[in-house]
């Protein structure tokens, strides 16, 4: 089969089963050059399977992958090879130094031995381990070690780098630490990230693939997905205003969503909106309370569970889909 | 082999940064060394008698090594079972063939170096005992390349007994197992009388070898018997490698 040199991941009905459970079903997509893929899915999507198939972990039970061509079942050292790949939950060796085990993983990758120590330093440098380049793995925190793993994903400058659910596990300010380095990963490289969290996919994707139970279940441009959405993302604001005022204000600035006030207890209103896709006026929604000397105590986005998000997309019970 | 090089340097790394290696060897030093040393010494004393002795020291290194091999090779797969490294080592462009060569070799590579000092068991023997030193080259030999075949052998079983279980613990006990079954199985054509028992006793068992051996009889088929069964080890935990890959 003659591939388009432009794709660089193929899943082709990729399928695993474990005993009598069908962890992933018939999955296809493709994955051009330069992208950064999103795959969104709740715990037991069935994520990691598909990755690991990917990454040669696990054979697939029916269908094939290709990276850059090479199908993960004919050729997967030449698949392997142009791969960085982040397990989930990835381990190191704690008895190692972080230097020595990059230089270890890049010499098992096939780095040319004089190119080793500049790629180590340039993964290092990516990943901000310079520091810690000296230290034993096993005393580093959990946010260096998953900047280790990453480096090691990256020290061989693969065309494609899959990672699992790389913030799994990490307290929030490594979590953003994590985001802006995937962000800046993403300028030089393909990317495949999984994540069972709607706005890691939403911040640092173009494109979403959706798994549930096994199936791809959508797949489409990140904006889409969000617009989407959005157009089913309620604003919820609780103001101290007279009713008939606050609704015609609301109105008028809500631009045509629709709008429910309702009383509460001790002259306080609630005030819900539908937004329209893309539109967010919580900060006209502020300066309107603000301007008529109304009490504001709360104004928020009811963000969307996953399984709502489900039901955004495809308009049917996300169980009744899986069926 | 693909990647053989780097993973050997880390398995010795890991290997000389690992304290129960060092323990191993000193207690393998102490028991098998001495009893050893004792047989080789007192044979190359009296070249045809003292068969008994020659049965025992036999006897005393199999069980030392019994202990000394799986002790060396539990945590070689089981370690990275456990601690999810193993999905890193397997996703890396290398062959399962290469990751059995490079921890074979390292556990065998520290097997021979705690071999090592016994060649100078010989000389501090006969210093403080006023033995004579042994003169028999072959039995010298002999007995050194049956340790070898056989300490090889011994090590291949835990390794594959380490790709199979998902503990070290289980790990162990798996190989403790494998080699006792192997040890006793040259019993059996003894215990049990059959026509050519004594021939096939003589095939089987490796007290029978080991003695020969350390008297410099070398039988090569006993040799070849040993090269063969470590080889479809090693194969055997090449093989549980790819199946966990369909499991
Ligand atoms: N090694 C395994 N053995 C048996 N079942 C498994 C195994 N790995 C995954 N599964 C099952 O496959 C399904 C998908 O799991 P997984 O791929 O880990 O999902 P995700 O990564 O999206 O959370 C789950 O039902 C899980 O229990
Ligand atoms: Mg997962």
């Amino acid at each position: 089969m003659v591939s388009d040199p432009s794709i660089i991941l193929e899943a082709d009905h990729l399928t695993r089963r474990f005993g009598r459970v069908t962890a992933v079903d018939d999955v296809s997509f493709q994955i051009r050059r330069g992208e950064i893929v999103g795959m969104l899915g709740p715990n037991g999507a069935g994520k990691t399977t598909t990755l690991r198939m990917i990454a040669g972990f696990l054979c697939p039970t029916a269908g094939d992958a290709r990276i850059a061509g090479r199908s993960v079942t004919d050729d997967p050292l030449g698949a392997r090879r142009r791969l960085g790949y982040l397990p989930e939950h990835a381990a190191l060796y704690p008895d190692m130094r972080a230097g020595e085990y990059l230089r270890f993983r890049a010499a098992l990758k096939g780095v040319p031995r004089a190119r080793i120590a500049a790629r180590v330093d340039e993964a290092a440098e990516l990943c901000g381990v310079r520091p810690v380049l000296r230290r034993l793995i096993g005393e580093l925190s959990k946010g260096y070690r998953q900047r280790v793993a990453l480096a090691d994903a990256l020290v061989h400058e693969p065309e494609l780098l899959v990672l699992d659910e790389p913030t799994l596990g990490l307290d929030p300010n490594q979590i953003r630490q994590a985001r802006d380095l995937i962000r800046s990963l993403a300028e030089r490289h393909t990317v495949l990230i999984s994540s069972h969290i709607l706005p890691e996919i939403e911040m640092t994707c173009h494109r979403v693939l959706i798994l549930h139970r096994g199936r791809l279940l959508a797949e489409g441009p990140v904006p889409e997905l969000a617009a989407q959405i959005h157009r089913r993302r309620r604003i919820m604001m609780q103001v101290r205003a007279p009713r008939d005022e606050l609704l015609r204000e609301v109105t008028r600035l809500a631009g045509g969503g629709n709008v429910v006030v309702e009383p509460l207890p001790e002259d306080w209103m609630e005030v819900r909106i539908e937004a329209r896709a893309g539109d967010d006026p919580r900060p006209e929604l502020a300066a309107l309370a603000a301007r008529r000397g109304w009490p504001l105590r709360e104004l928020r986005r009811e963000e969307l569970s996953l399984e709502q998000v489900f039901l955004a997309l495809t308009g049917a019970d996300p169980r009744g889909v899986a069926r | 082999m693909n990647g053989g090089l780097p993973l050997l340097r880390r398995e010795l790394n890991a290997c000389l940064l690992s304290p129960t290696a060092y323990l191993v060897a000193a207690l393998f030093l102490l028991v098998a060394g001495a009893g050893f040393w004792v047989a080789v010494a007192s044979l190359a004393a009296q070249p045809d008698g003292s068969v008994g002795l020659v049965e025992l020291s036999a006897w005393m290194f199999l069980l030392t090594i019994a202990a000394a091999a799986p002790l060396l090779t539990m945590r070689l797969f089981a370690e990275e079972y456990r601690s999810g490294t193993f999905e890193t080592l397997m996703t890396a462009p290398v062959r399962p063939a290469a990751v059995v060569f490079a921890k074979y070799a390292a556990a065998l590579l520290w097997y021979l170096a705690m071999l090592a000092p016994t060649l100078l068991w010989g000389p501090i023997l006969s210093a403080v005992a006023a033995l004579p030193p042994p003169t028999d080259p072959a039995a010298i030999a002999g007995a050194y390349v049956g340790a070898i075949l056989i300490g090889a052998w011994c090590l291949a079983l835990g390794l594959f007994a380490s790709a199979v279980m998902r503990s070290q613990v289980a790990a162990g006990l798996l190989a403790v197992a494998l080699i006792a079954g192997w040890l006793f199985a040259g019993w059996v054509p003894f215990l049990w009388p059959l026509r050519h028992g004594d021939r096939l006793g003589t095939w089987l068992s490796p007290v029978v070898h080991l003695a020969d051996w350390s008297r410099g009889i070398f039988d090569s088929r006993a040799a070849v018997v040993y090269l063969v069964n470590t080889t479809l080890a090693l194969f055997a935990t090449d093989r549980v490698l790819e199946w966990r890959r369909w499991r």
